[in-house]
């Protein structure tokens, strides 16, 4: 098959390969602009106008690491835009395959439609860090500004990016459409042995970094998280599964099943949140210290803890909404695909709002939990780093306020989460109702 | 709430039919279960039912042919209620189902009407007897009630070891034999089925329908089967047959 033959199968006209085209490009926009962005900050600047964190030496690492944790749930979110409209894709090249199309040939097809998406995200990464450099370069006042003017070696690190980002989207594509949507594989011994490294990795790095001048042990430790993380995601997704199913509504139950028809999907979002719950655990000692009335902070000083803890926080709310975004994806693509068996749940009465509600505790089981455990780990992880530092547990008059802080946080983020489940729930009603209409009992 | 309650007494009446049946009260003055008046229905501009008239009694197994797109399914789908009659009346059980709201059908049909369609049309999540409760658990059955009574449907149904084998992994004629439990698990007083036995190969489609057939025989169950093999046909009591959205014809098969 020629090239060109390959590339007009690829490109389709349907709605939903359409979207899914364009949640690949922007994601990949948005891993693009973040790596640009870490590049530029590791690369070093000394403009007038910046904040320190992006100037100081021993400040930097921490914004590069930032902007390279908040490329994880992008990246979980272009898994999960890779998988979506599989319905109508399946379709297409089932049509090919009958046509004649070899397997090697609809790989081909299939990496070339994400092939596509990644490249067209990869050139719109300048225009998103351009973007980003008006909002965070040009409109704070000076002494406030985040990123400085972009200058060619951004030009020629976005030209190497491009065929980068475009290979590994095209791999993605070819690799994904292997292995099938199907993530029903259940945790096993590679999932046990990753969530035990990654715990260890913490906390011995973490152990090591407090005596170290060095930030490796840091990195290691982020790394660990990350590892552990992903590993526990599967697993909590599934407790919570569990949990849901004990309850005696037939709701509770649906979403319950669902969880554990594929509780791969919903863990890397829980995973994602789980280390947002971490960062929110940190954030909330951090505060509680810096905001201490037992220390007297200089004007200057105060800003700068409270407007390093803003933008942590923001980076943190950011990694969130990706997640949360990405979990609601997997719902849309769930309610496309399986209309069918919903439009039998709704001939038996299950309406719009019970399906909703079946939706909305699918949603809170994988957000909620994962805060949860998130904030709680932080705060353990923490206090436990201080009690090496200083050679003893703090005392429990010091352990009480960061502790109730970050309790504080977590239920409010976790409020927060389950009112923007409700809300996302809310506006795929017309979804909702469409995947209830009788007509799809004669869908094929 | 008072439809709640009418629906109840519906159900009741139903129930003492059938126990008065064997005793010869109510045999002689066959019980209409459904009753299509002028029924008239069109998606967007393409009418699907011009004026259909059908009469269906307690017991009775009626086939609906007729070739592809004259408007079987949406004939079946109408008289369930899962689609509103445009024109017309349609009265299932003894309601009129276009002056029932939706929720309301859908009470109907999950207490006193059972579905089966092409291809099983089973929540692939759920086991094969969460499947069958399904009608239950919505209908607010405690779930162990609901799973016992469902494990025996299946049992009657000759599938009893798959009880815990999820919807998915189930084969094209397992699936079917679930979608007749749940159908049957309410004990209702009707049956749809469109198209049963379309995914089976013959003998495993003779099979189903003699499954079905049977166990809602023995249950004075009456059953619309719409189909298109004449075989299936054959094995109901009296065959109707659709074109172009009208019926064409009407006759005893047995």
């Amino acid at each position: 098959m020629k090239v060109t033959t390959t590339i007009r199968l690829a490109r389709s006209a349907a709605d939903a390969e359409r979207r899914r085209t364009a949640i690949i490009a922007g994601s990949i926009a948005l891993a693009g602009q973040l790596l640009l962005f870490a590049l530029h900050v590791a690369r070093g600047s000394s403009a007038d106008g910046l904040v320190s964190y992006v100037t100081e030496d021993d400040l930097q690492l921490g914004v590069i690491v930032g902007a390279l944790l908040l490329i994880v749930p992008v990246l979980a979110l272009t898994v999960q835009a890779l998988r979506t409209a599989s319905v109508a894709r399946d379709q297409r090249l089932a049509a090919l395959r009958l046509a004649g199309a070899t397997p090697g040939q609809l790989r081909a097809i299939a990496a070339a439609q994400a092939g596509w998406a990644a490249a067209l995200g990869a050139v719109l990464a300048a225009p998103a860090y351009l973007v980003f450099w008006i909002a965070a370069g040009v409109l704070p006042p000076s002494g406030a500004r985040l990123v400085a003017v972009p200058d060619a070696a951004d030009v020629v690190t976005w030209l190497a990016l491009i065929p980068v980002l475009t290979v590994c989207g095209t791999g993605a594509g070819a690799l994904l459409r292997e292995r099938g949507g199907g993530t029903s594989a259940r945790p096993g011994a590679a999932n046990a042995a990753a969530l035990i490294a990654g715990a260890l990795l913490v906390v011995v790095s973490m152990a090591s970094y407090v005596d170290s001048e060095s930030n490796v042990g840091l990195l290691i430790a982020i790394v660990g998280l990350l590892v552990f993380a992903f590993a526990a995601g599967p697993r909590l997704v599934l407790a919570a599964a569990r949990a849901l199913e004990r309850r005696p509504d037939t709701e509770s139950l649906l979403a319950a099943r669902r969880l554990r028809a594929d509780p791969r999907t919903a863990g890397r979002v829980a995973a994602v949140l789980m280390v947002c719950g971490v960062a929110l655990g940190f954030q909330a000692l951090y505060a509680y210290e810096t905001l201490n009335f037992e220390y007297e902070w200089a004007a200057q000083d105060l800003g700068f803890y409270v407007g390093g803890l803003g933008l942590s926080v923001a980076v943190v709310v950011a990694g969130a909404a990706v997640a949360v975004f990405s979990l609601v994806l997997n719902a849309i693509e769930h309610l496309v695909a399986a209309r069918r068996p919903l439009a039998t749940l709704a001939v038996f009465g299950l309406d719009e709002r019970g399906l909703g509600r079946v939706l909305v505790r699918q949603l809170l089981a994988t957000v909620v939990p994962a805060v949860a455990l998130g904030a709680a780990l932080g705060n353990v992880v923490l206090f436990s780093l201080i009690s090496v530092a200083i050679g003893a547990w703090p005392p429990a008059d010091e352990l009480l306020g960061p502790a109730l802080l970050g309790l504080a946080a977590a239920v409010v983020a976790a409020l927060l989460l389950a009112l923007v489940a409700r809300l996302a729930v809310r506006l795929l009603r017309p979804l909702v109702r469409a995947a209830i209409a009788p007509e799809n009992l004669r869908a094929a | 709430m008072h439809i709640r309650g009418n629906l109840q007494d519906g159900w009741n009446a139903g129930r003492l039919g059938r126990l008065l049946g064997p005793l010869g009260y109510g045999c002689a003055i066959p019980r209409a279960v459904l009753e299509l008046i002028g029924v008239e229905y069109a998606y967007t501009r393409t009418p699907a039912l011009r004026g259909v008239e059908l009469h269906v009694d307690a017991g009775e197994v009626v086939a609906v042919t007729g070739p592809s797109g004259c408007g079987k399914s949406t004939l079946l789908h109408v008289a369930a209620g899962i689609l509103p009659a445009q024109l017309g009346v349609v009265r299932l059980l003894g309601y009129d189902l276009t002056a029932l709201s939706e929720a309301q059908r859908a009470a109907l049909r999950r207490r006193d009407v059972g579905v089966v369609l092409q291809f099983g049309q089973l929540v692939p999540d759920l086991a094969a007897v969460e499947n069958v409760a399904l009608p239950l658990l919505l209908d607010g059955w405690a779930r162990g009630r609901a799973l016992r009574a469902a494990a025996g449907w299946l049992d009657r149904v000759g599938i009893g070891q798959e009880r815990d084998t999820l919807a998915a992994e189930l084969s094209g004629g397992e699936s079917q034999r679930v979608a007749v439990a749940r159908a049957l698990v309410t004990e209702p007083e009707i049956v749809f089925a469109d198209e049963p036995t379309g995914s089976l190969d013959q003998a495993g489609g003779f099979e189903l329908l003699e499954l079905l057939v049977g166990e809602a025989g023995e249950g004075g169950v009456a059953v619309v089967i719409v189909t298109h093999d004449r075989d299936v046909a054959a094995r109901a009591d009296r065959e109707v047959r659709l074109l172009d959205g009208r019926l064409d014809m009407a006759r005893l098969t047995r």
